[in-house]
């Protein structure tokens, strides 16, 4: 695949952000400083500066200017919008919640009115009650057209498996939605307060710790519809699958509600390529086929892969063929997505 | 579901896979075989220390649902002969086809939560208990101990009265003291101490600090035990501890935990972010790479991964033996993984933890697989 030719496969973002200026202004103000687990263990000074640190994003993660800009330097040709993370608002009182995630979903569709060859919203709702976050995935698949949403790893401390989240996860299934679980921090971050370990760690972990939940209530056994995307390469879990086989095998009381081994359903999840490092993209490859994985880049962070199609070029043990479908084929794909054709989309000459 | 046998039913199926592997291993491997992670415990002890033990102690059983309480309780009561005897142990070894196990203590004999000198006289207790079991068999068993890590001086004295009394290989330790990083100040003495005795230090967690998260489905060992590796070593290159100790010999159980598979994230951040880099000169994975790991990772395409990545140089075999999270056929899973050589087998299967631990055996001739399977 070369980076930039004449007639190049369309490349999708499935792993990007948007933040809603209104929803900032209204939540920010009620937001009690252990809200978040990464800032709840950190000093005043800390939170300080990570406060700098996302204003400082503002006039890249909020409009398009320097979105298309940016795109078009990372040769991606489609990005797929999600809230940043702290825009989940699951803290707040349910009602706030869904005003809020009115508010974020309603932004983020107009940005992508604006540019619908370019950018593609997946919305987020507020998973701290579940009527309310199934009414708000209808609201968006029905008047916005979204095809895909975003959720954390856990609600306030409680996992995605927990059966008050169940109408999220059958609604989810009925209507076809692409969903894309991204973690915000371990929610136990006290011996992750140094080196940004509650990014670097805490957010592989708790996506490892929700799929785990996932799979071992059942979750997935009762839903195989379930499109599910999980951030970060699929975190922990779909590097290291072999000793939860090994507990389901081994462990045969302790089984819980599954009835085939966990990568059995471990592989029909899909995972991005945000791993920063072409021998973790190969693995999941090989371990989870090149259907299963999708390119994405974490933008606009410091955590955000700057170069993702190179990335894929650095994937010396991967196919043409396989290199196209993670670069955009798969995502379009799954969202449905319609490109008119690459020539429309602008290239760098 | 029978419930009625399920607790039971690992019982049957570890004997079956024990079977299988004999049947494998007498087919298939002439290396010699070094186990470096399975265990021993000293039931004087685990006497010692129960009046000193608080709810501290429990952690395992505190983070666990009924039915995984009940598991692991029973599970302590069957592996008892074999986990703190040589019969079971070296029977259990002739069916898995391991030569030399190098026997480190059960995770639980830790105490670092005990009073310093309660867990000085507990460390010892253990230390000596397993430096006699090594000695009943010294051609198939070499010992790895136990130090108080809750006290830096402590723990340097009896890892060294460990290496110069009984001759020991290595001292085990967890991945943290009572919520503490290895990797902190106060401890660096430790590990120096341990770089200049030359012994490996074998990592092996017991369960992460808070897992409330984790208690079900058994998380708290299934998902905690990869997580408390990764931050263990994440720290230990971090903070710079492996940048100052260039010969520092470590093996991570358990494949390494999460870290070895996932390191791409660690040297982002490192070329990312200040914060990423306070403390070292290159990328985490530089740091990484001097790190060994054993082979309990029960899939080949990880196996693989280690190897491809890290070199048949630093992936040592190990089983767990004898608890349920065990590899019960640790030599067939090595010789049965595509894409290794015959060298690298052999490294992974002995070679290297030979080397590592200073055990100069060759393959018992007496145990030669082949005349085994002519008696069946």
């Amino acid at each position: 695949m070369a980076r930039r030719p004449g007639r190049h496969p369309v490349t999708v973002d499935i792993h990007c952000h948007f933040t809603s200026k209104r929803a900032d202004d209204l939540a920010l103000p009620l937001r009690p400083a252990t809200a978040e687990a990464t800032l709840a263990v950190v000093s005043p000074a800390e939170r300080e500066r990570h406060r700098l640190y996302i204003d400082s994003l503002d006039d890249r993660i909020r409009g398009t200017e320097k979105r298309l800009a940016e795109m078009d330097e990372q040769g991606v040709d489609v990005q797929v919008v999600s809230p940043g993370p702290m825009q989940y608002f699951y803290w707040t009182e349910p009602g706030m919640g869904r005003t809020l995630a009115r508010m974020v979903n309603d932004d983020l569709a107009q940005l992508c009115a604006g540019h619908p060859d370019r950018l593609v919203p997946m919305g987020t709702v507020p998973l701290q009650d579940a009527q309310m976050a199934v009414a708000e995935l209808e609201r968006i698949a029905r008047e916005h057209g979204m095809k895909a949403v975003e959720v954390s790893t856990n609600v306030n401390g409680i996992e995605l498996s927990d059966p008050r989240l169940a109408p999220f996860w059958a609604k989810a299934e009925a209507l076809g939605l692409l969903v894309l679980i991204h973690p915000l921090g371990f929610t136990d971050g006290k011996r992750l307060r140094r080196h940004n370990f509650n990014n670097v760690i805490g957010n592989p972990l708790e996506s490892a710790i929700a799929v785990g939940y996932l799979i071992f209530d059942g979750v997935l056994d009762r839903h195989p519809g379930l499109k599910i995307c999980v951030a970060h390469g699929g975190g922990f879990a779909a590097h290291y699958i072999g000793r939860f086989d090994h507990s389901w095998s081994a462990r045969t009381a302790d089984r819980g509600a599954i009835a085939q081994k966990p990568s059995e359903y471990m592989k029909r999840l899909y995972f991005d390529t945000v791993q920063y490092d072409p021998i973790e993209v190969e693995n999941l490859v090989r371990h989870w086929g090149a259907d299963h994985v999708l390119m994405g880049t974490d933008w606009p962070y410091t955590m955000g892969e700057p170069d993702p199609v190179g990335l894929l070029h650095r994937c010396t043990g991967l196919s043409e063929a396989e290199c196209h479908k993670i670069a955009g084929g798969n995502a379009a794909a799954l969202l449905g997505i319609k490109f008119r054709s690459s020539a429309k989309v602008k290239t760098d000459a | 579901m029978f419930y009625r046998c399920a607790l039971h039913a690992s019982d049957d199926r570890r004997a079956q896979a024990l079977a299988r592997a004999a049947k494998r291993t007498a087919r298939k491997s002439r290396n010699l075989t070094i186990d470096i992670h399975c265990h021993f415990m000293s039931p004087r002890a685990i006497e010692f220390t129960r009046p000193h033990a608080g709810a501290a102690s429990e952690s395992a059983l505190r983070y666990a649902t009924p039915l995984t309480r009940q598991i692991l309780i029973e599970q302590n009561t069957r592996v008892h002969d074999a986990i703190s005897g040589t019969e079971k142990r070296l029977a259990e070894m002739d069916k898995m086809g391991v030569d030399i196990q190098a026997v480190s203590p059960g995770p639980q004999a830790y105490g670092y939560f005990l009073e310093p000198d309660i867990g000085r006289q507990a460390s010892r207790m253990v230390n000596d208990d397993l430096a006699e079991l090594v000695a009943r068999h010294p051609d198939r068993l070499v010992a790895m101990g136990t130090v108080p890590l809750q006290d830096t001086q402590l723990a340097i004295a009896e890892m060294e009265r460990c290496v110069k009394e009984h001759g020991m290989r290595g001292i085990e330790i967890s991945s943290h003291v009572n919520g503490k990083e290895l990797a902190r100040k106060e401890l660096e003495p430790f590990f120096a101490r341990a770089e200049e005795l030359g012994i490996l230090i074998f990592l092996h967690p017991l369960g992460t600090t808070n897992a409330e998260r984790l208690s079900d489905h058994y998380f708290n060992n299934v998902i905690a035990n990869p997580l408390e590796a990764t931050i263990a070593v994440g720290h230990l290159i971090m903070e710079g501890v492996l940048d100052r100790l260039p010969k520092l010999k470590i093996c991570v159980a358990h494949g390494g935990g999460y870290i070895s598979h996932y390191i791409g994230r660690s040297d982002h951040t490192f070329r990312a972010r200040a914060d990423g880099r306070q403390h070292i000169k290159k990328p985490p994975s530089e740091y990484l790479k001097r790190l060994y790991f054993d082979t309990v990772v029960f899939d080949h395409a990880q196996l693989r991964h280690l190897v491809a990545r890290w070199g048949a140089d630093h992936v040592i075999m190990g089983t767990d033996w004898p608890y349920d999270m065990a590899e019960p056929d640790p030599v067939g899973f090595v010789e049965s993984c595509k894409g290794l050589t015959a060298a690298d087998k052999a490294k992974i299967h002995g070679l290297n933890a030979a080397k590592l631990l200073g055990v100069r055996a060759k393959k018992p001739a007496a145990k030669k697989p082949a005349p085994r399977k002519r008696r069946r």
